[in-house]
């Protein structure tokens, strides 16, 4: 497994775990909405992404469960300095790069994802390296 | 309650919605209108607006986000079931 449990842990969610937390609240990401102990981050950068599809896909009670979630959330503002958004491009495509390059940045123990094809890859892994990105399933089983 | 029922006795009906309660008219089976207390449309109507007017988007952060495809809304919504 990915690691030992520890009993202050802090994620950074991206863009997919923070829109079906929103969308569903059945599953793994809205569970972690629930967790103790756990420090929850994301960026002005994922809201404003999910924000912007919420209000285009989902329906008017769902922008009001995102705006319950986002409480609950530490949010960095700042963006990635160019020298580190360069970076994080080598390794992913350009729209997830801001996103990749915030975590890395965080001080955010894991990158919790539902982009399994861009964010679960080699390169990716190296990059992020000490930090890990893991889906709800991956996270749950090491939790 | 259908239309044509309801007609003859709507003072009795507006009488009855009070707070949150309200009466459905159906036209044909399906739902067509509603008899709810003004307050409770009143309240309604400044939820949604407040709702509406808070946002987290940055205007300036716009252009690097995309829209998500409808089948990766639905492959993440799989990857999420923990069972």
């Amino acid at each position: 497994m990915v690691g030992r449990r520890q009993t202050s842990v802090s994620l950074f969610l991206d863009s997919s775990i923070l829109f079906t937390a929103v969308n569903s609240p059945t599953g793994g990401s809205s569970k972690l909405f629930a967790l103790k102990d756990i420090r929850l981050l994301t960026s002005t950068y994922v809201l404003t992404e999910t924000e912007m599809n919420v209000r285009k896909k989902l329906e008017e009670y769902h922008l009001e469960r995102f705006f319950r979630l986002v409480e609950k959330l530490e949010i960095i503002s700042s963006l990635p300095e160019r020298k580190e958004l360069t970076k994080a491009k080598k390794v992913i495509v350009e729209k997830d790069a801001i996103i990749l390059s915030q975590v890395k940045l965080s001080r955010s123990k894991f990158l919790i994802t539902l982009d399994k094809k861009h964010f679960l890859t080699e390169s990716v892994e190296k990059y992020l390296k000490p930090k890990k990105a893991l889906t709800t399933k991956m996270f749950f089983d090491w939790w | 309650m259908p239309v044509t029922k309801a007609r003859p006795i709507l003072g009795d009906l507006v009488g009855k919605v009070s707070g949150n309660d309200y009466i459905i008219l159906t036209k044909g089976g399906m739902p067509e209108a509603a008899v709810v207390d003004l307050e409770y449309l009143t309240k309604l109507e400044k939820e949604i607006e407040k709702i509406y007017s808070k946002t987290y988007i940055d205007p300036k952060l716009l252009p690097y986000t995309r829209e998500f495809s409808d089948k990766e809304i639905k492959k993440w919504l799989e990857e999420d079931k923990l069972q």
